[in-house]
């Protein structure tokens, strides 16, 4: 057995899983090679010296409570942006059979579908969250155990770019949802008063106007401005909740 | 009370008892979470604290640890309801802590940690010491290994975890772990050069 072969066998060696016969191939070079003894003495010192290592300590009394503080804030701004969600799945449980015929018919099965609702999921995220998107190991371990390669650069770029895809996949999905569910309301605003389809009407136009001018702010800024866009995908929400609304009779008297 | 409900009462007492006196399996204990009782997010946050702080601490260094800790129990409540128990919940955990570990030493250095940099951070070698301080002065070389080395080697040798385990927890093969492993430790040999040829002569 050659030196380069047993420095490479030198882990599997040591923490015993290399089979009977390699494993006394090893020993044979290591009674008669006192460059890979050492070698293989210096790897069982660093072994014995980790596993030697303090045991864990405790961390200081005061993190369960900023835990719970942060997982608390976390809930309550969860609480804010999913009431389109929480919205859409009230409306359908709300339905009727007949209305669920109708609407069905309509397509707000439909648009459930294109916002991809079927799935347990809802992909719309705010895109100060989309921002921190989450690095796993999988994502970056070339970087990782390469360790004279920069990885910063590489690993911002990709983040850039995921956000920036969410970004026009969200877009998409609100302006789909807006428009189907505008011609939902359609059908139903046939029966309503004058002046209410009038205050209808003036309310739809407002939130167009504010999504135009965030739409065209943000189409100013390169990068992203993820406040802005948060703001933007507040007035979709709004829009949606309203239109949500219009469709199940609650503004048409 | 009537005689029957004092009995039945009675009668459920030595369960209730046995019951008291065994700690929550891990899997009771996640179910109680996912329903919002907060004695079990309490009793959750218990059982694995050192585990996750310990770990934590190894990856991205003492001062930084707790913030990451902090983030990765609120990941591990908010993440309870996706948690299918296909796997345990201890590996489970192990991989939240490794992946916010990971991320947050990537962000945190924008310049890549220069290993001879680190090494002269360290204090001079002292002559030829028992164990206790090679192993002090390998926990602070572990700052200069990169970040998948320093996962491997803390999970494998100082958690004592299987590679079965390494590999389910960082998300790559078992012979990725395998392999890691011995890089990381041939790392860890340059680095503490000195201090193993003082160990060898004793």
């Amino acid at each position: 057995m050659r030196c380069s072969h047993v420095q490479r066998l030198s882990t599997a060696y040591l923490d015993g899983e290399l089979d009977p016969d390699r494993s006394s191939a090893v020993r044979g070079h290591l009674r008669t090679c006192e460059r890979c003894s050492a070698a293989i003495e210096d790897e069982a010192a660093v072994r014995r010296a980790a596993s030697q290592l303090e045991p864990d300590l405790d961390p200081p009394a005061a993190l369960w409570e900023r835990i719970q503080e942060q997982l608390a804030s976390e809930e309550i701004r969860d609480a804010d942006r999913s009431r389109f969600w929480l919205a859409c799945r009230r409306a359908r449980a709300a339905l009727s059979p007949y209305r669920a015929h109708v609407l069905v018919a309509g397509g707000l099965a439909a648009v459930l579908l294109a916002l991809g609702l079927q799935r347990s999921r809802v992909d719309i995220v705010p895109a100060t969250e989309l921002a921190r998107a989450e690095v796993t190991v999988e994502d970056v371990s070339p970087a990782l155990f390469a360790p004279d390669r920069p990885a910063a650069a590489d690993l911002q770029r990709t983040h850039l770019e995921q956000a920036m895809h969410e970004i026009h996949r969200a877009d998409r999905r609100y302006a789909t949802a807006i428009v189907e569910l505008q011609e939902m309301v359609r059908s139903e605003r046939d029966r309503w008063s004058a002046e209410a389809a009038a205050r209808f009407d003036a309310e739809v136009a407002r939130f167009e106007r504010r999504a135009r001018e965030l739409e065209h702010r943000l189409a100013a800024r390169i990068p992203d401005d993820p406040r802005q866009r948060d703001r933007l995908y507040d007035v979709y929400r709004e829009h949606i909740d309203y239109l949500e609304r219009a469709v199940l009779g609650e503004v048409g008297e | 009370m009537s005689r029957e409900t004092t009995t039945a009462a009675a009668v459920a007492r030595p369960e209730r008892l046995r019951k008291d006196a065994q700690a929550p399996e891990d899997s009771e204990l996640v179910a109680a979470c996912r329903r919002g009782e907060a004695w079990a997010m309490e009793a959750l946050y218990h059982r694995y604290k050192r585990r996750v702080f310990g770990l934590v601490t190894r990856i991205v260094g003492a001062s930084d640890s707790e913030e990451v800790v902090q983030e990765v129990f609120v990941r591990i409540y908010r993440g309870l309801a996706k948690f299918r128990g296909d796997s345990q919940l201890s590996t489970w955990i192990y991989r939240l802590s490794v992946n916010a570990s990971l991320t947050y030493v990537t962000r945190r250095k924008p310049k890549w940690t220069d290993g001879e940099e680190a090494l002269q951070r360290l204090p001079a070698p002292e002559p030829a010491r028992r164990d206790p301080n090679l192993a002090a002065r390998l926990g602070r070389a572990l700052e200069a290994l990169p970040p998948g080395y320093r996962a491997v080697l803390v999970l494998h040798d100082i958690k004592g975890l299987s590679h079965e385990e390494c590999a389910s927890i960082m998300g790559c093969r078992v012979g990725t772990s395998k392999s890691q492993l011995h890089k990381a430790r041939a790392r860890m040999r340059e680095l503490l050069g000195p201090d193993l040829a003082a160990e060898r002569s004793r």
